[in-house]
This record gives structure tokens, sequence and C-alpha cells, in this order.
């Protein structure tokens, strides 16, 4: 059989309305895939929003630190100076603090002595005592 | 500017698709004017009815996101005509991968989706005629298809395939042959 003889006809046909839906159905889903391209952008951006973001975090707390660690130095140049300058105010007043309580217990220690000797029983105890050790009564006048 | 029918030509109608606000307008009528040629090619080649629905939105939207890159080198109809032959070529070689089986088995299979076509409205001869179409090797039957059915100029049909007249002529020789050969055989 020879192409020729046969007649040429489309043998193929389509469901009813197809080709009047087909138009809105496209645009369907050409829609869908611009939604779906802005999610895709976004998710494709995502890990470099996360690492700006990251790295924006380190920034602002590397800054942060930075300023924490300036406030401290500060605080403590100015504290040592503030010691130093306390000191320094402060130095005469120290020594005669010192002073004054090297000489309360000096004092103290001076009338505790004081006391000792002038106390007649413990004048009397002495006197015992010496006797007892066979001291000589006379030596013992003597020293007292 | 339209015509006096209120139509716009293709490169009107791309210039209006490069419009923001004009450009699903234009696309649309753009859709409209040629979506029944490139359905009629696409099903001949893949003809199952659903198939060549996906492969031809497939194409459309291909050719939404081309077009804005478009500078008609081609003219707007060879270049949906190759979008949508090699959709439909893709479809086919995505067929014969997830078959595992080679070519000729696709053939078949496409050939028993013609057996059980409900939108298949041909006599005994046109079916004939569509087994012997299929018997063909890929680019025999493209251009047979081109060219018997779509009766396109084969500088055309060179245009969308990228190869020569020469090259088709001699393909389309081959493929009547064959397609006379299987007729008379069966």
């Amino acid at each position: 059989m020879k192409l020729s003889e046969i007649k040429k006809q489309n043998p193929f046909t389509v469901p009813d309305g197809y080709f009047n839906d087909f138009s809105s159905r496209l645009q369907d889903k050409l829609g869908k895939q611009k939604d779906s391209k802005k999610r895709s952008l976004y998710y494709s951006l995502k890990p470099y929003i996360y690492s700006v973001a990251s790295a924006a975090a380190i920034l602002i707390a590397a800054l942060v630190y930075y300023n924490i660690s300036e406030n401290k130095h500060s605080e403590t140049v100015l504290l040592s100076s503030e010691i130093a300058l306390a000191f320094e105010d402060n130095i005469y007043d120290l020594e005669e603090t010192y002073l004054i309580e090297n000489y309360t217990v000096q004092q103290e220690a001076e009338e505790m002595i004081y006391d000792y000797e002038s106390d007649p029983t413990y004048k009397d105890e002495i006197i015992q005592y010496l006797l007892d050790e066979d001291v000589e009564i006379e030596s013992i006048v003597n020293e007292l | 500017m339209a015509n006096r029918k209120g139509e716009y030509s293709d490169s009107e109608l791309i210039r209006l698709f490069h419009e923001p606000e004009k450009s699903d307008y234009a696309f649309n009528l753009i859709v409209k004017r040629y979506q029944e040629r490139l359905y009629w090619h696409v099903r001949k080649l893949i003809i199952d009815h659903e198939d060549t629905d996906d492969t031809l939105q497939n194409t459309f939207i291909k050719a939404w996101n081309g077009l804005k890159s478009f500078r008609e080198d081609a003219s707007l109809f060879t270049w949906l005509y190759r979008i949508a032959t090699n959709e439909a070529l893709s479809f086919l070689r995505k067929k014969k991968k997830r078959s595992f089986v080679p070519l000729v088995d696709v053939e078949y299979s496409l050939e028993r989706n013609l057996e059980s076509d409900e939108y298949f409205n041909g006599d005994q001869i046109q079916k004939k005629l569509q087994k012997a179409i299929l018997t063909l090797p890929e680019k025999q039957r493209i251009v047979f298809l081109m060219r018997y059915y779509d009766e396109m100029k084969y500088e055309t049909i060179a245009e969308i395939l990228d190869t020569s007249v020469g090259s088709l002529k001699a393909s389309y020789h081959h493929a009547v042959k064959k397609i006379e050969k299987f007729l008379m055989d069966e």
C-alpha cells in the first residue's frame, strides 16, 4: 500500500473543552511555580541569611565583650589609681593610727606592770615565795 | 500594534511580554495562538493524551522562563516548536530509563497506548499507519510527522531540529519507504 492511498487526517482527539481550559490550567501552574520560586529563593538564601546573622551576632558579641573589657580595664585603672591616691592621701593617717595603736598597747603593758608591782597581795606572795626558797630576809628587804 | 482583527504579530507579543505589567496578557495570547499546533505535534510523538498534556504544559513553562531572554534570532513559532520537540523526546527518554528496557519496548508501550486510547477515532488503516510510524527510528519519526502531518518546509524543520535539509530529505524518504513496507507486510 502506498502512503498516498491513505487519506491524510488526524486520528487523535482531545477531551471536550480541553483547549479552552488549557490556558487557565497553565496559568495556575505558572502561578504555583512563581510562588515556589519565591520560596526557593528564600530557601536558597537561607544559609546566607543565617551566615550573615551569625557573623553579625559574633561581631556584636565581640564588640560588647570588647566594650565591657575596656570598661573593666578603665575601672581597674581607676580603682588602682584611686587606691594609690587614697594610700598617698592617707599614709600619714595610717602611720598615725599605727602609732596610736602601738602607743596604747605599750601604755596598757606598762600599766599592767605597774599594777603588779603596786599590788600588796602580789608583793606578799612574792615575799612568801622567796622565803619558801630559803632566800635571806635581808636580801628580800633590799630588793623591795 | 494589533491588526484590524485585533491580533498582534509574534514580534509585538514578545515586545508586550517584556513590559512587566503586560507579561501575563501577552503570554496568554501566545499560548492560545500555538497551543493546538504544539499539542498535535507532541501528541503524535507521545500518543497518550495525559502525557501530552503534561509535556505541553512543561513546554510553555519553559517558554515562559526563556521568553525573557528570547532575542528573536529564530521566529517564535520555530522556537516554541523546538522546545516542544525537545520536551517530547525528553519525556520518551525518561520513560525508557524508568522502564529499564530498550527503546523498542517503549515503542511497544506507545503502540499499546494507541490500542487503548479513548481519544483515537481513526479507522483501522489510520491505526495501522500510526503503528507503522512507531516502528521508525526517533529522528525519522520526527521528520516524517513534521513533514507529512504538519506539512512543514524542510528549511523550517532544519531550523527546528538544527540539521541540514539534505539529511532531512533522506530521513523522510527512508521513513516513507519503511512505512509503506510495513503497510504491505501487515
